[in-house]
């Protein structure tokens, strides 16, 4: 497996034999296909910092989180959201950065 | 490592987000319409009714165009959650106003999504696009004649039934670019 991106409490891996993404994260390791991952990432960029950090709720900085294929759910706080934010555009920098790499190879070679 | 992105997706993911953006922009042009068919069927505004029936038949028909061609692509489409819409206008003017509104507000969203394919070499994306763009000519076309016909005809009551009895008549002719109302 190839390490993706980390933070101080999480990262990310691709396996290229399973075909998809480890995400490590909460001391779980969950397995998303590209799409999941994308979709994933799209719930978590949806929560507003701002919202949650100027709510007067009791529970307003806790937010429930699955991923979608419902085969995981994380109870996030502050910081794990922030982190967890953090990791997943990291991660979506790194492919993207490994699409262009690649297809700047293959230019080379061609 | 293998390009398990670019495997699995055709289109970059900043592309995928704004496609969606569109597909609920076009959901809620739909329902829009829907709501103006509503008010014009309460003021018996017959065929102004049947135009905004149209109208949302076709907005919804763009989204699930939109809708599929990001499923295609391989990434997750969203199904769109629509908002509340305008329900209540003061007058059969304020109706066709807000209706040139919603196609301009449609055109300039499309005129971004073509930028950020530019912007991300997406060509396919930006040629699956020019569809929407030729589209919104014409939509844009067909509202505009129908608010100038506002203006032509009067508001008077005689002049709106006329009016509204024109509505249909509106066609957007690209190949000779004549048009009839």
């Amino acid at each position: 497996m190839t390490k993706l991106f980390s933070t101080e409490y999480s990262a990310t891996y691709q396996s290229d034999q399973d075909r998809c993404f480890y995400v490590h994260f909460q001391q779980r390791e969950v397995a998303m296909s590209v799409c999941a991952l994308i979709a994933f990432k799209k719930k978590v960029d949806a929560i507003d910092l701002v919202e949650l950090l100027t709510t007067d709720d009791r529970y307003s900085d806790t937010v429930v989180v699955s991923t979608c294929n419902r085969e995981a759910l994380f109870v996030l706080n502050i910081r794990e959201i922030i982190e967890l934010k953090e990791l997943l555009s990291g991660t979506l920098v790194m492919l993207e950065l490994n699409s262009i790499l690649r297809q700047q190879l293959n230019c080379g070679i061609s | 490592m293998k390009d398990l992105l670019r495997q699995r997706i055709s289109i970059k993911p900043e592309v995928i987000d704004i496609l969606n953006q569109q597909i609920q922009m076009e959901a809620t042009a739909s329902a829009a319409y829907l709501a103006m068919a509503a008010w014009c069927d309460q003021h018996g505004w017959e065929h102004s009714t049947e135009h905004f029936y149209k109208q949302s038949d076709e907005e919804r028909l763009h989204m699930l165009k939109l809708f599929r061609y990001v499923s295609d692509m391989g990434a997750a489409a969203v199904s769109p959650q629509v908002g509340e819409v305008q329900h209540d206008f003061s007058s059969l003017r304020e109706v066709f106003e807000t209706s040139l509104e919603n196609e301009i507000e449609v055109t300039e969203s499309i005129s971004r999504i073509i930028a950020a394919c530019r912007k991300a070499n997406d060509f396919a994306t930006e040629s699956f696009m020019q569809w929407y763009v030729q589209e919104q000519v014409e939509e844009e076309f067909v509202a505009r004649r129908a608010l100038e016909l506002f203006d032509i005809m009067g508001e008077t009551g005689t002049d709106l039934v006329l009016l509204d009895e024109r509505i249909p008549k509106i066609t957007y002719k690209e190949a000779d670019g004549e048009s009839e109302a």
